[in-house]
């Protein structure tokens, strides 16, 4: 069942049942439906609570006339927004809801007030109409000569008489238009509603923005447009206010949501212009100029600039899809689950780990996200198949020997269990490879965004507890390893620039109550060792890493290994960050 | 005269503390009742009886723990008594099916101001066209069959656009409810 035409079928039935509409072949089709079907009655409960909401004016007057109380006082923390809105179009909360005579009556009056003025428009379109063919009636050679004729002496007498008239009418509208230019400059066409760790190039002075261009170096910042769409922009971005529905977009990533007043509102980037048509999507424009637009719900057209060689291409993108447009221009439509979470859809809370052009969460991409903040927690990539899972578990397994790719996660090169009796592997798809020790081959927990909903018995060092929003743990239970794909990251960044990897790490505290464990850690950058430890008990419990990353460096991996035994190795790295900078 | 305005006092405090308590479950209390008998006049009239019997017994009960829940009870029993007396002639859900059906809107409840607050966005994105007829739909004591002659549209086409009005309502609440809630996947232990 789940169909979108028969979803709606079902609610076409559930509307007439309502109303006490629904027929006898109707209502047993309706009746075998729900018996046989558990997503309709999924459906079916959710509709009659959705119905319930709606309906809830209605419930809280019938309640009000039997108890001979008043229900409908306008509790704040009761009342939901909507049926204050509602309360807005006239309905009088305290009443029975009816039209009342009077409102009938204004209406009617509004409505014949108005086609009196239609028709006194259409009888004067008819008498011009009337003139004009009585014009054209005469010889027409004749008439036209005579009218050339008088037309120039009527316009030149007529200037003649008027040309200081002309002169001061110039000068008005030079003037006017200066004016509506100067007015326009400085009309206010959006509001900046919350910023969080945003720093700006050049700091609004008011909530007020006006047409111009601006540029957020670090953080989130969300403005609302005049028209009603509400975009969330993620450092760093360029980008220019048009008018009161539109932008232009040099670099950056906004998530946008439109609401029906602002429907046809416009983002144009270098390379394309992207109309909304409702309601939400995302658009990040990289510095190649590369872009990627996804669309979350309703759809929008995407038109591609031309190119020489190449027209421009018009599309519509549509819920759950990715338009990703290349450097050169193609474009391509995929679904949305083969791309990573590249935006956020609400604006993050101010302890979130990641900030946009100042550090990245790679805990975050390991659960499926950008690196600030779209990730799920829990979530984790098998290090054998290079499958992902929506919650990692606990359980010996036995790893194979060999460097395989994530494909749902571009910015993760791939993933491997080290060998048991240790030497040569791949280490990322660019064939580096890394000599290990004996010791690897068995695992127990797929590679993961860390955490647990009990904070007292996990993941915690030195007193710290990590796996939460502002401390982010990468949990890595020996035997496992990891390659991010340092380049893809760049691509992502839309100007940043990765200055180096710091994390702290260790196994975990509360292991270490029961077990004796023990491990090596480590961290290589294009194959080459750029930190090692064997962490041993009982003092070593934090290790803090600090490495610096070039431009040109591609791949960083992070393993960690058993070190006696495989015995309660609940290694993680904590706040794993790639440190960032942009254009200052 | 003293010891009646005492009384009288004392009477005010517990009408208001009534009040205040069905004003917050009311809405849970119908969307229960609607479930169970889902036709508008249907449950409009079991929600007044319900709110009757609740108002008479809470005058002698001393102190109510869970006042929703207790309503809930009630309206049970109010539901099971229309059951009766329909002979189960247009009942949708036998005994077997009812328990769950009982189960999924206790679960749904639990989600109560999330859909609040997700409706109240999906309201405002829908067409105007389409919001002004929820408005009027819901807004006023009004029939479909007079929305219908009020709009000037067919019976029939206007089922249709409130099954589609609806079902993207919905579509759009379940979409916003699983932006909204937290990704809390409980993991195994290790």
């Amino acid at each position: 069942m789940g169909s979108d035409r028969s979803l709606t079928t079902l609610s076409d039935l559930l509307i007439r049942q309502l109303s006490d509409e629904l027929n006898d072949e109707d209502h047993a089709r309706l009746k075998d439906w729900l018996a046989k079907d558990t997503e309709a009655r999924q459906y079916y409960v959710e509709f009659m609570a959705l119905n319930a909401q709606l309906r809830k004016q209605r419930v809280a007057s019938v309640a009000s006339e039997t108890l001979d109380i008043d229900l409908s006082k306008d509790n704040s923390s009761d009342v939901p927004a909507f049926a204050r809105w509602l309360g807005k179009t006239g309905q009088d909360e305290t009443q029975t809801s009816e039209p009342s005579p009077e409102r009938k009556d204004e209406i009617r009056r509004i409505a014949e007030q108005r086609l009196q003025a239609f028709l006194a428009e259409q009888d004067q379109i008819r008498r011009q109409q009337a003139i004009y063919q009585r014009y054209q009636a005469t010889s027409p050679l004749k008439e036209g000569f005579y009218n050339l004729a008088e037309r120039v002496y009527t316009t030149a007498s007529w200037t003649l008489r008027n040309a200081v008239r002309l002169a001061a009418l110039a000068t008005v509208v030079l003037v006017g238009l200066a004016v509506i230019h100067h007015v326009l400059r400085h009309r206010v066409v959006a509001t900046l509603d919350e910023v969080v760790h945003a720093q700006w190039d050049q700091p609004p002075a008011e909530p007020n923005l006006y047409p111009g261009p601006m540029f957020l170096k670090e953080g989130f910042a969300r403005l609302t447009f005049k028209q009603g769409a509400v975009v969330i922009l993620q450092a760093p971005c360029a980008f220019d206010l048009s008018s009161k529905n539109k932008m232009v977009l040099h670099y950056g990533t906004v998530t946008t949501q439109v609401p029906v007043q602002a429907h046809g509102f416009a983002i144009k980037t270098p390379q394309s212009t992207v109309t909304d048509f409702g309601t939400e999507f995302g658009v990040q424009v990289q510095a190649s100029a590369a872009a990627e637009v996804h669309v979350f719900d309703g759809r929008v057209r995407l038109e591609t600039a031309s190119r020489p060689q190449q027209p421009s291409q018009k599309r519509d993108v549509t819920q759950g899809k990715a338009a990703v447009i290349t450097k050169s221009g193609e474009l391509n439509i995929n679904s949305l689950r083969a791309r990573p979470n590249l935006f956020v859809r609400d604006i993050p809370g101010p302890n979130a780990f990641g900030i946009p052009n100042k550090r990245l969460d790679l805990a975050d991409i390991v659960g499926g996200g950008s690196g600030f903040g779209t990730g799920r927690r829990y979530a984790g990539i098998d290090p054998v198949t290079g499958l992902t899972v929506s919650t990692y578990r606990s359980e010996k397994r036995t790893g194979e020997k060999k460097y395989v790719d994530v494909p749902s996660l571009p910015f993760v090169d791939g993933v491997f269990v080290p060998l048991a009796q240790g030497g040569l592997m791949p280490i990322s798809t660019a064939g580096h490879h890394f000599d290990f020790p004996p010791g690897g081959g068995d695992w127990y927990v797929e590679i993961a965004h860390g955490g647990k909903p009990d904070p007292q018995a996990f993941l915690t060092l030195d007193g710290q507890t990590y796996g939460t929003t502002d401390h982010p743990a990468l949990l890595m239970h020996a035997n496992v390893g990891i390659t991010f794909n340092l380049d893809a990251i760049r691509e992502s960044l839309t100007g940043s620039r990765i200055k180096r990897f710091t994390s702290v790490c260790g196994i975990s505290n509360h292991v270490q109550k029961t077990k004796t464990p023990d491990a090596i850690v480590y961290v290589l950058v294009d194959g080459q060792v750029r930190f090692y430890r064997k962490i041993a008990l009982p003092t070593v419990l934090a290790v803090n890493i600090r490495v610096d990353l070039r431009e040109d460096e591609r791949f960083l991996t992070l393993v960690c290994m058993a070190g006696t035994a495989n015995y309660g190795d609940w290694t993680f790295f904590g706040v794993p960050a790639l440190e960032l900078e942009g254009e200052r | 005269m003293a010891k009646s305005d005492d009384l009288s006092e004392q009477q005010f405090d517990r009408g208001s503390h009534f009040v205040n308590q069905l004003t917050a479950c009311q809405h849970r209390i119908y969307a229960f009742i609607l479930t169970l008998v889902p036709n508008w006049s249907d449950a409009d009239d079991l929600m007044q009886e319900t709110a009757e019997v609740m108002w008479r017994k809470f005058q002698d009960i001393g102190q109510i723990n869970d006042f929703c829940a207790w309503g809930k009870t009630i309206a049970r029993n109010k539901v099971m008594n229309f059951y009766a007396k329909k002979k189960r002639e247009r009942i949708l859900f036998d005994d077997s099916l009812l328990n769950d059906v009982v189960e999924r809107e206790e679960k749904a409840s639990l989600q109560a101001e999330l859909r609040v607050r997700a409706l109240h966005k999906c309201l405002q994105r829908l067409r105007s066209n389409d919001r002004h007829l929820i408005q009027v739909l819901y807004g006023h004591d009004i029939t479909l069959r007079e929305l219908a002659e009020e709009v000037k549209r067919p019976i029939q086409g206007l089922y249709k656009a409130m099954a589609r009005i609806h079902h993207s309502l919905l579509q759009c609440v379940r979409r916003s409810l699983a932006i909204m809630e937290d990704h809390s996947w409980v993991p195994t232990d290790p």
